[in-house]
């Protein structure tokens, strides 16, 4: 067998593995623990395409899944608007307050635009909590919504969690490629120089502030997505859980742990931080809530100590060893 | 001669500094036109009022007859101005054709045509080995030489160099002087800051001397090199230099 065929052969069988899981899987809480798992995933993905590749560090991320879920479901309770229809409607609404928010703070430097996303984030969860009815809408402020039951494709609501798997691993999919395509046309190479280094790019052409621009609505859009798949999966939210900064802070660790800027570094992120997160949830949670995030500051020293480009480098650099390993020792 | 580069009066005030006072010059389409003076001259800051980083304080600037005073440096770029920084600026964990390929790219929005463009200019600035390279990983010399092949990649009329060869071997000096010699003979016009003496009275047809923001003088290089003010202000001290 040569490299190649190996190589291919291996990520097909991943590929498979994946898909075909809930067949074996079918413990419906080891399946949650996936669903939360390539959700993260996605949420990561969605928040590298400003974080890894514009040079900035978000840390409001959890705003844009607040917005995604309030809108779809909204929508969805007061209206009788399909969760799959209010989902592109909460993903556009995210993309214009990204960008309403992006314009003015994307110029800023370092920590000034983390702060300022992070104040934005915390500022839209206290307004939700404090919030009882918006208009003709209920938010019913701390307690947050619950979605009346009502199992239908149409109504994005399902018995099983299969359903919920193969859905956001679908996202997760679509999500890996448009970051797989956007890094190899012009946007992810002026996105790549903007976030490096400003001034060169412009010198290039690129008005960097556009493209920044850019970035931020298509990941504010993505990620608002995951805001209905959420509300849908759990059928009742609230601040806390999906506005709170400890999700966006979560998000951002994946990514910084995982590799930022890259295509693997979120995925394979979330694959060794999510089970960290369940367990201390399941077995620690009663000596100090919020311990993983504890746990995740502890890896993340590590990781920027030794290997400041993410898990992912020494991940990549190891399978790529394994392949040559194995295709020789065959001869 | 059609002028390419009107600069009218341009002043450069950082507070009570003038960086750059009321600097006039003209460069033909076709020329190499070098820019000398001490350190601090302006310089650089001329560049910079040139190439949209910076908006005059007083003065306009022309490209090809038209005002592009205060056109910002994204724009500047596509009317064909192409420039590089005196501290080169390499996108460092990208490899040298991912470097170039984001000039070319200005050009067009094909990934497969923009990845021509970029090997072409590579091999035009004798950097194609060099192509996979990261550009942390490269030498001084490669580093500018990059500066150049990125904007060269966006296939520009007037290309500003701002000290391109400083900190280079002999050697190397010559071999960016015949590609630039190269450039030149494609027709793009060559706006040329430099300190290396040898460098700038070789390639320049003409060159205007740079002092404390003013323009003192401007002529062939051997009327440059023979004028008493510049030696005094300028080539004396860097002769000195040179012959150490
Ligand atoms: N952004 C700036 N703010 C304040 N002063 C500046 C700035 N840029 C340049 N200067 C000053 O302007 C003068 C000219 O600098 P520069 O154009 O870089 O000179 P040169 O390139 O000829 O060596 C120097 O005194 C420098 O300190
Ligand atoms: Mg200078």
């Amino acid at each position: 067998m040569t490299r190649d065929t190996l190589d291919r052969t291996l990520k097909i069988l991943a590929v498979l593995t994946v898909f075909t899981l809930p067949l074996w899987v079918t413990n419906p809480s080891y399946l949650q623990i996936l669903i939360l798992l390539f959700w993260y995933a996605y949420l990561t993905t969605s928040w590298n395409l400003v974080g890894g590749w514009a040079g900035v560090l978000p840390l409001g991320h959890s705003a844009y899944i607040g917005i995604g879920a309030y809108t779809s479901t909204i929508l969805a309770v007061n209206y009788g608007i399909s969760p799959w229809f209010g989902m592109i409607a909460g993903g556009v609404i995210a993309a214009i307050v990204g960008v309403i928010i992006g314009v003015p703070t994307l110029k800023l430097r370092g920590a000034y635009f983390a702060l300022s996303t992070m104040a934005f984030g915390e500022g839209l969860r206290v307004f939700v909590e404090n919030t009882d009815r918006l208009g003709s809408c209920v938010l019913n402020g701390p307690r947050g919504i619950c979605i009346p039951l009502s199992n239908s494709f149409w109504n994005f609501q399902f018995m099983d969690k299969a359903p919920y798997y193969y859905i956001i691993l679908i996202m997760l999919a679509i999500a890996l490629f448009i970051t797989w395509h956007m890094s190899r046309i012009r946007i992810g190479y002026y996105l790549n120089a903007g976030g490096e280094e400003p001034e060169a790019a412009q010198a290039l052409g690129v008005n960097v502030a556009k493209y920044k621009v850019i970035a931020m609505a298509i990941s504010c859009f993505m990620t608002a997505l995951a805001g209905t798949f959420y509300a849908q999966l759990a059928l009742y939210f609230y601040p806390k859980a999906i506005l709170g900064l400890d999700l966006s802070f979560e998000i951002a660790f994946i990514a910084l742990i995982g590799g930022r800027g890259t295509l693997a570094g979120p995925v394979l992120g979330a694959l060794i931080l999510r089970p960290v997160s369940e367990f201390s949830r399941i077995y620690l949670s009663s000596v100090l809530p919020g311990l993983h995030l504890v746990i995740y500051g502890l890896i993340l020293i590590l990781v920027m100590i030794f290997q400041p480009r993410g898990i992912q480098e020494p991940l990549t650099r190891f399978y790529k060893w394994f392949l040559d390993k194995v295709t020789v020792s065959r001869g | 001669m059609a002028a390419i580069l009107e600069v009218k009066n341009v002043s450069k005030h950082f507070g009570g500094l003038k960086a750059v006072d009321q600097v006039s010059l003209t460069i033909n389409k076709g020329e190499i036109f070098g820019l000398i003076g001490p350190n601090g001259a302006g310089k650089s800051t001329l560049f910079n009022c040139v190439a949209g980083y910076y908006k005059p304080t007083m003065g306009d600037v022309f490209f090809k007859g038209e005002k592009i005073t205060g056109v910002k440096p994204w724009n500047i770029c596509k009317k064909k101005i192409g420039r590089t920084f005196q501290l080169v600026k390499p996108f460092k964990m990208k490899t040298v054709l991912y470097n170039t390929m984001v000039g070319a790219y200005a050009r067009s929005a094909k990934p497969a045509e923009v990845r021509d463009m970029a090997l072409a200019v590579l091999e035009e600035l004798r950097l194609a080995d060099e192509k996979d390279t990261l550009a942390k990983n490269l030498t001084i010399a490669d580093r500018k030489r990059l500066e150049i092949a990125r904007a060269m990649a966006t296939d520009p009329e007037l290309l500003l160099l701002d000290e391109c060869m400083a900190g280079l071997r002999p050697n190397e000096v010559d071999e960016i002087i015949e590609i630039l010699q190269g450039i030149r003979s494609r027709g793009v016009t060559i706006f040329v800051i430099e300190h290396i003496m040898r460098a700038i009275m070789a390639l320049s047809d003409r060159i205007a001397v740079l002092q404390f923001g003013e323009k003192i003088m401007e002529g062939t290089p051997k009327e440059v090199s023979q004028d008493d003010r510049v030696i005094k202000a300028y080539l004396g001290e860097s002769y000195v230099i040179a012959g150490n």
